[in-house]
């Protein structure tokens, strides 16, 4: 009993005592988890209330405070539209954006990012939103925001012990059918050679581009070529199974010919309206970027988008 | 077996009570102790400390920085990849290492004269303090790979510095005179143990008892043994009868 009693107080003593010593810190290193929950809810706090502003001025300048890379271009390009256009039914500055998960990596420089999800309340959409600090001096910004269904189930995140996301090197195959990087150029090689045999999924994103490029080639008169590519992948994490979740951006470039003698006039409304003027008579390009999130399986199968966010950036015509 | 057991209590009683005292004594009543000020050398706008060079967590530091009465001065702490990417390409002075109470060695390294963005603009100090001539910051040292930064606000530089270290830590006194408590008992223990003597009086009276069983086990194995002639014998003499 007494012996015990002892045993009692000295480990109640030793635990005491070593909650308050200094003891050496934990083993990860230069390390640093890129955010936390309430670092996230701060940073898109800002995000909410500048991108409310841009869009009731159909200005892109402010957006370029807390937006960066192909989000920004994409957005600027729809304010451009709507601008231009002078919609009625220009963009909707109502949003209901509420946070549902935040997940970020522990990396040893910058550039840090963290990852979203991010119900859209208003357009019944769920965002998986990438947002990045370049460095230790610059702003958080929006560099990537494809967007799923709602219906759509997300994978799992692998995470690691101190609930930190854990990155993928898009050049590394890995486990996985294929690296990140092979998946976004294998997508680009899909939509620029549809006949040639496919390493991806035939999903709704491929569906949906070979559609809309086969309506342009419908119109009389005009040569219509697409031609897509891939840009280098950024953002890459591991999925719970052993696959990856890639975040990628695709450039595609729509080319329009006119025959001698005949000019085309685009739909009211249409981005092709506003980028390439009224009426286009010898040629004309649009240019857009379509962001893509694509989920790699591990072993096999064929890698699949989930979501997407794109429109055009820039264009000329005459 | 109990000797050595003795033995190993009284010097577990020995250091337990060398660090209590030493804790109690080093922090006092008030839970901490200082150090400085202490001049450090240098020419350049900013000091920062390697990564490598905190490697503790726990205790609480108050850190108070002197330069010329004129010169406004900032220190903070911060997370060494947020402090490497931001003062990493500035002409600076970084500590190399550091060994308690106070013993320092330097580096200078070259580069720009200016930071890209006024230290106080930034979201991601730990802690920070800002003042003309001096400042003093509090920090609680954490798990995560951190740095201390002293940067002088604007044209100047630090020449001149001196730093005052305060370290603290919350209920230390206490637990240094606990830890001593805590040896004295654990001695007496291994004392007694030493000393081969029964330890408490339940045990003594275990040990009689003990003695006791063992003595009435002898007798019993003895009669056992008994017991287990006299049947052969009376089988024997059975035997013998019908035979």
């Amino acid at each position: 009993m007494s012996r015990r009693l002892w045993v009692a107080v000295a480990a109640g003593v030793l635990l005491l005592a070593g909650c308050a010593i200094p003891h050496p810190k934990d083993s990860h290193g230069v390390t640093k988890v890129a955010a936390t929950p309430a670092v996230a809810d701060a940073v898109y706090d800002r995000y909410r209330v500048v991108r409310k502003r841009a869009l009731n001025r159909l200005d892109p300048q402010p957006l370029t405070t807390v937006e960066g890379g192909p989000v920004l271009a994409i957005d600027a390009g729809k304010l451009t539209v709507a601008r231009r256009l002078l919609l009625s039914d220009r963009p909707d500055s109502t949003q209901d954006l509420r946070i549902l998960d935040v997940y970020a990596p522990r990396l040893g420089s910058y550039p840090l990012w963290f990852v979203v999800v991010v119900e859209d309340r208003v357009r019944d959409l769920t965002k998986v939103q990438v947002f990045q600090r370049e460095s230790s001096t610059t702003a958080w910004q929006l560099v990537a925001s494809p967007e799923t269904l709602t219906s759509t189930e997300l994978p799992a995140f692998a995470l690691d012990g101190t609930d930190a996301l854990k990155p993928v090197d898009p050049l590394r195959v890995d486990h996985m059918t294929m690296s990140p990087q092979d998946a976004i150029d294998a997508y680009a090689a899909t939509l620029n050679h549809p006949a040639a045999e496919s390493q991806v999924s035939e999903d709704s994103f491929v569906t949906q581009m070979r559609k809309v490029a086969a309506q342009q080639r419908r119109v009389d008169g005009v040569a219509f070529t697409q031609n897509w590519t891939a840009r280098p992948v950024q953002y890459s994490l591991r999925a719970a199974d052993g696959g990856a979740l890639v975040f990628g951006t695709l450039n595609r470039t729509d080319r329009y010919q006119i025959e001698k003698g005949r000019a085309i006039d685009w739909p009211e409304g249409s981005e092709q309206k506003a980028f390439l003027s009224g009426r286009l008579y010898t040629t004309g390009e649009l240019r857009y970027y379509h962001q893509i999130l694509v989920y790699v399986p591990p072993d096999e199968g064929k890698p699949v988008v989930l979501g997407q966010y794109g429109g055009v950036v820039d264009g000329f015509g005459y | 077996m109990r000797r050595f057991l003795g033995i190993m209590l009284m010097l577990i009683a020995v250091i337990a009570a060398a660090v209590g005292a030493g804790l109690a004594i080093l922090l006092g009543t008030d839970n901490r102790t200082e150090t400085g000020p202490h001049p450090i050398e240098t020419t350049a706008p900013i000091v920062v400390t390697r990564p490598d060079v905190l490697s503790w967590a726990g205790p609480t530091v108050t850190l108070t920085v002197r330069v010329a009465p004129s010169q406004k001065v900032f220190v903070g702490a911060a997370n060494a990849v947020d402090l490497d990417d931001y003062v990493g390409s500035v002409r600076r002075t970084e500590v190399t290492d550091y060994r308690p109470p106070w013993k320092l060695q330097t580096e200078n390294v070259f580069g720009g004269d200016r930071l890209p963005r006024a230290p106080a603009d930034l979201d991601w100090w730990v802690a920070s303090a800002s003042g003309t001539g001096s400042a003093t910051m509090t920090v609680e040292l954490p798990e995560q790979a951190f740095g201390l930064a002293v940067i002088a606000i604007g044209d100047g530089d630090l020449e001149g510095l001196q730093v005052t270290a305060a370290y603290e830590l919350d209920g230390g006194f206490g637990i240094g005179l606990g830890l001593v408590g805590f040896a004295v008992g654990l001695g007496l223990f291994g004392w007694i143990a030493f000393q081969g003597r029964p330890m408490t009086r339940e045990m003594a009276v275990d040990d009689e008892a003990d003695e006791v069983d063992a003595e009435a086990a002898d007798d019993g194995e003895a009669e056992a043994d008994e017991d287990e002639v006299e049947p052969v014998g009376e089988s024997e003499v059975v035997s013998k009868e019908q035979s």
